[in-house]
């Protein structure tokens, strides 16, 4: 190898150095000695967390935060932001007063400060039941929340736990839903679920999930093109079963809407498959949501031919079989919807005066031809 | 007198008219408002360089070593505000030049030079040190430590705490650490004095990375600084009657103790065997979480960017900080900062060698 192919190399290879790999550096060339190395680590900081709670010390920053400087705010969303990661004392910080400190933070004109206090409420809300805090509290935090999730420079991380803190929060009432709607939540949050990051677009689905069924999310889902990534979220549960279990889940609850533009939707789309599909997939939360979503469907005659196609009947039997705790719910999805399939299957023919053989199984089940 | 000093801070520092101020829409407005702007700044400084030329400048000079504290503090401000008006530096020099070049042994005389010194750093600082960089002025504020005077050691001690954060006023206190002032004044009875040393100690430590987790001077202004902070939450708490300073003085004089106390905490507290220690609690750091929390009254006070520092840095590992700044810089180490690293290794002197190897 020529001599500069080697320095090529160093160079390259450390490049992208991550700190530790500087820390070690460092070390190795004697810029840093053996005791100044530092031992702290993560449970040393929760612990010192804890003493700072303890002595009120939220209470000791909110008192910081009234009429501080720009750069002393800066340090207090920072601080409590921090403080935040500790997830025991986020009740703590509800109830010392960080949580209404963050909100005042997160409307200054300092793009850290408003960073770091709104991280600091996303954090707290994906451990807090939004019960407990005050209506302002819960309806104040969404705009703050979302625009946070607009700021194209924050961390995968900020994004990723604001959106598990909106998803929490999006499931106490129809207020809040109406809320994020009315932020103009669903186009952030649908440009979320393109992100680069897995998790974030796993927790950008679960929180649009959760919108469901306000009127705005549900003509989101009358869009045939949006209905699509909805169902390839739902079919690839092999990459990341928790987007597909939100994924089937949105589309279950679609279903189950008295819509008449969504379910010609939904007839339209690859749903029906999807949920066949989801049936063999031997998770046992998707195939409750599978089989919930094709009881639902069966109220479409197009549907039910689909089923029949698609031979639904016999996925839907092997799961009604299951007898095991985790997938009671499953397995009794599976006979409610077999029944409807049949049901539907039998009004159908009564409707085209054509002969029907029912047989019933031992186990309750039964086949219609 | 005091009424003059108002009237001269504010005809030095007036605000700017409207045609010297805000933005215009156009290219043209806002090149009028900046030619405005400019001409405000001139008549300003003509102010000030008339004040420092008439006999008020002597008076101003003189109540620097007031016996009354609100005067000294006045005349403190006055002094700033005229020389941050005077827009040459060079001019401000000249002006100063007379008061700079008289060398004496009298103590008053010395108090108002390093108080006037001390105003000038908080000005500008480039002039602080400059004025700090005369002939015999360090030593000046040498003799008034060694003096024993309770004013004069404050004040001497305040202006080595100011010079202590500029870069040109710290390579003028050498003389001051060579000589050990600084850990004399640690153990002095002067709580202002002290805490400025300490202050001082920490600020050169920190510029010099001379502080690491084990030294022993770490340990002595941790010690000093819970000293400072445990005194002056005593001081607040005890009978204000009972105390022989005047009420006034004496609120300042714990609030400026507090501040330094908590300036030195927050220049050791990134070190995380501090932060363990101050979190933990110790033989000199029992209850010094409690007694920063209970120090935290707004965010008003000068110490309240240090304190919500301090409550930054003990919710947080040193690795996240530097995580941190390189995700906030985007920075990818170049080569240039990995020679830097690499400036001691024989890696470096391999890759040098190999550069230069390969440009032959």
């Amino acid at each position: 190898m020529p001599r500069s192919s080697s320095f090529e190399c160093i160079f390259f290879c450390t490049c992208q150095i991550t700190p530790e790999q500087l820390a070690e550096l460092q070390r190795i060339t004697k810029q840093k000695s053996e005791a100044e190395e530092d031992t702290d680590d993560a449970e040393r900081c929760g612990w010192r967390i804890r003493q700072i709670v303890q002595c009120d010390g939220i209470r000791a920053l909110v008192r910081l935060s009234q009429g501080a400087s720009a750069k002393t705010e800066e340090q207090i969303a920072l601080a409590l932001r921090q403080i935040a990661v500790e997830p025991s004392v986020r009740g703590s910080l509800i109830q010392q007063g960080g949580y209404r400190t963050c909100l005042d933070l997160a409307a200054k004109d300092s793009a850290k400060c408003v960073r770091d206090a709104s991280w600091c409420l996303g954090k707290t809300l994906v451990t807090t039941n939004p019960g407990v805090l005050t209506a302002p509290q819960r309806v104040g935090c969404v705009s703050v929340l979302l625009r946070l999730l607009k700021d194209h420079r924050c961390p995968d991380l900020a994004h990723f736990e604001v959106l598990l803190g909106l998803t929490n929060v999006a499931s106490f009432s129809d207020e809040i839903k109406a809320r994020i709607v009315g932020e103009k939540g669903l186009r952030t949050l649908e440009y979320m679920q393109f992100s680069d990051h897995l998790l974030v677009r796993r927790a950008a689905t679960e929180c649009l999930t959760n919108l469901m069924p306000h009127p705005d999310m549900v003509a989101h889902l009358r869009d045939g093109e949006k209905l699509k990534l909805w169902c390839a979220f739902a079919e690839d549960f092999e990459s990341d079963l928790p987007t597909a279990r939100a994924a089937a889940g949105c589309l279950a609850m679609a279903c189950g809407l008295s819509d008449s533009e969504l379910q010609a939707s939904l007839q339209a789309s690859r749903a029906c498959q999807v949920f066949v599909d989801l049936l063999k997939c031997g998770a046992a939360e998707l195939v409750h949501r599978a089989a919930v979503g094709i009881g639902y469907m069966t109220d479409s005659p197009e549907c039910v031919e689909k089923f029949k196609e698609l031979n639904a009947r016999a996925s839907l039997a092997g799961v009604a079989k299951k007898k095991s705790p985790e997938w009671a719910s499953a397995a009794s999805a599976a006979k409610d919807a077999s029944r409807a399939l049949v049901a539907a299957s039998v009004s159908a023919a009564v409707a085209a005066n054509s002969p029907t053989i029912v047989e019933a199984d031992t186990d309750g089940t039964f086949d219609v031809t | 007198m005091s009424n003059t000093f108002e009237w001269q801070v504010q005809w030095c520092s007036e605000a700017a008219p409207s045609w010297a101020e805000g933005s215009g829409s156009s290219m043209a407005e806002r090149r009028a408002q900046q030619d405005g702007e400019r001409q405000w700044k001139k008549a300003l400084s003509l102010r000030a360089i008339a004040v420092c030329k008439s006999p008020i400048n002597l008076s101003m000079f003189h109540l620097l070593d007031s016996s009354i504290v609100a005067e000294r503090a006045l005349s403190l401000a006055a002094y700033g505000r005229v020389m941050i008006a005077v827009d040459d530096d060079d001019e401000a020099k000249s002006l100063l030049a007379t008061l700079a070049a008289t060398t004496t042994r009298d103590l008053s005389h010395m108090r108002r030079k390093a108080a006037l010194t001390s105003a000038l750093f908080l000005a500008k600082g480039d002039l602080g040190a400059w004025f700090l960089s005369m002939d015999g002025a360090v030593n000046e504020c040498l003799a008034l430590i060694a003096s024993g005077d309770e004013i004069g050691q404050t004040v001497a001690a305040e202006t080595l705490c100011l010079a202590a954060s500029n870069d040109s006023g710290r390579s003028l206190l050498a003389p001051v650490v060579e000589a050990g002032t600084l850990d004399a004044l640690l153990d002095s009875p002067n709580a202002r004095a002290r805490s400025a040393a300490a202050s001082t100690m920490a600020k050169l430590g920190v510029a010099s990375k001379a502080l690491t987790s084990d030294s022993s001077d770490t340990g002595r202004l941790l010690n000093t600084a819970m000293m400072l902070l445990k005194g002056a939450e005593d001081a607040a708490t005890t009978d204000q009657t009972t105390q022989t300073l005047s009420q006034a003085k004496f609120a300042e004089s714990v609030s400026v103790t507090t501040e330094r106390a908590v300036e030195v905490l927050a220049a050791l507290i990134t070190k995380s065997a501090v932060k363990d220690e101050l979190a933990h609690g110790s033989g000199r750091c029992a209850m010094g979480l409690n007694r920063l929390c209970r120090m935290a009254k707004d965010g008003k006070g000068a110490a309240a960017y240090g304190l919500a520092h301090i409550f930054a840095s003990l919710s947080v590992t040193n690795k996240e900080v530097q995580e941190r700044l390189l995700a906030e810089r985007e920075m990818e180490v170049r080569i240039s900062q990995l020679i830097y690293v690499q400036s001691e290794s024989l890696l470096f002197l391999l890759i040098f060698d190999t550069v230069v190897w390969d440009a032959a």
